[in-house]
């Protein structure tokens, strides 16, 4: 199923020196103590999550033999326009066949999964042979440059994964749910049919305020407290699916949240320091990307070859949760 | 955990010296009570002493009372 991944990260960062001179509090080592991070990717003012997206799209199809991609899914909250849909302008940056499906997923930090979900579907229906999954988001631009919550754990990033009917990177116990009792916890209030747009796109201007309903609101404790109750459940849903133990999963890759919660996450669930993999240090919250981004990093570096079992598990806004087993 | 020990982390949490810990003092008035403070004090909680936490519960939290009331049952004195 899984054949290749390939991954785009803007060159700009924001390191912790410069974002503690911006939001007046803590040190460079505090924030790093709190949050696992070092510095964050940032996109441009004006590169979008379509762009990135299209960059890490064309790199793997630079250097994959498929022709004919003929299912686009674009896992996005921060799409260049309302209408159309952003999977419809890749088609046509990337040069697919108009013969291709496009389809937009809104969904965020379990976007991942959900995509090799569908994906999946498409695949074993026989509906599709190549299904390009792109998941990439821009956050960072409607956060405030004095928001304390948001500002040190996000980045952008974008990473593009071919599917095929192979059997290598097989998917199974595919686990998941959605608890929209809680879908304010974190949003971003202003840009739908509940609040049109107040100011307009991407404008930091210096007068805002972090509470303008423009920028990403984040109730950080609660999110953290979600993951605790929706995470080991998934996790444990997804190796009885699969019909499997946590002993013969190689490697557990979560959605890098913040390296203190997965470090909490990780002594709960007694999950082996060996076997959990904690890498954002240097790109922040990738949001949907964040998984793909690290496999495509462990399939670079040899951890994952061919037999590996990775268990996957993506949480956040929905608020929403997912988790499935990769036999690569 | 006994009652002494959780209030010596809580205060580690709240960076205050456990003898300021009385019941009735407010969470919101303590430096560490941000958004990583109750962080730590839900992984003290849940990862730590094993009491779920319900969802929303940590916003009613407005004093130390309120969290040693919520632990007491799980304390060992």
């Amino acid at each position: 199923m899984i054949q290749d991944i390939a991954t785009h990260l803007p060159l700009n960062r924001l390191n912790n020196e410069d974002l503690v001179q911006a939001l007046g509090r803590w040190t460079p080592d505090e924030v790093f103590a709190k949050t696992g991070i070092r510095s964050r990717c940032i996109a441009a003012p004006d590169e979008t999550a379509v762009d990135l997206g299209e960059k890490a799209l064309t790199a793997l199809l630079n250097r994959q033999s498929v022709d004919k991609v003929d299912f686009l899914l674009f896992c996005t909250q921060t799409g260049d326009y309302k209408l159309p849909s952003s999977a419809c302008i890749l088609q046509s940056r990337a040069k697919l066949s108009k013969s291709c499906g496009c389809l937009d997923l809104n969904l965020a930090c379990s976007g991942f999964i959900y995509g090799l979900m569908i994906a999946e579907g498409l695949l074993k229906s026989g509906i599709s042979s190549n299904v390009a999954l792109v998941n990439c988001d821009t956050y960072t631009h409607y956060i405030h440059p004095k928001d304390a919550v948001c500002r040190p754990i996000f980045g952008d990033g974008a990473a593009a994964t071919l599917l095929t009917s192979s059997a290598r990177g097989r998917i199974i116990g595919f686990d998941f749910g959605s608890d929209g009792d809680h879908a304010l916890k974190m949003y971003l209030p202003a840009g739908g049919e509940r609040m049109r747009s107040f100011r307009g796109g991407q404008n930091m201007a210096t007068d805002s305020s972090p509470a303008d309903p423009e920028f990403i609101r984040m109730d950080g404790p609660e999110i953290y407290n979600f993951t605790l109750h929706a995470v080991p459940p998934a996790v444990q849903g997804a190796l009885a699916k699969g019909q499997l133990g946590m002993k013969d999963i190689d490697y557990f890759v979560f959605h890098q949240a913040n390296a203190f919660m997965l470090e909490s996450l990780r002594r709960k669930m007694n999950i082996p320091k060996e076997k959990y993999v904690i890498e954002m240090a240097d790109t922040g919250n990738l949001v949907s990307a964040s998984i793909p981004v690290v496999l495509a990093q462990m399939r670079s570096d040899a951890r994952i070859k061919a037999g590996t079992r990775t268990l996957l598990c993506g949480f956040g806004v929905g608020l929403s949760w997912a988790a499935c087993i990769v036999e690569w | 955990m006994n009652r002494q020990d959780f209030l010596k982390q809580l205060a580690d949490i709240l960076i205050a010296d456990p003898g300021a810990l009385a019941p009735q003092a407010r969470l919101a008035s303590f430096r560490g009570w941000d958004s990583m403070g109750k962080m730590a004090a839900l992984t003290l909680l849940d990862a730590d002493m094993n009491i779920p936490v319900p969802l929303d519960w940590l916003q009613k939290c407005e004093t130390v009372g309120d969290l040693l009331e919520f632990v007491g049952p799980h304390l060992k004195d």
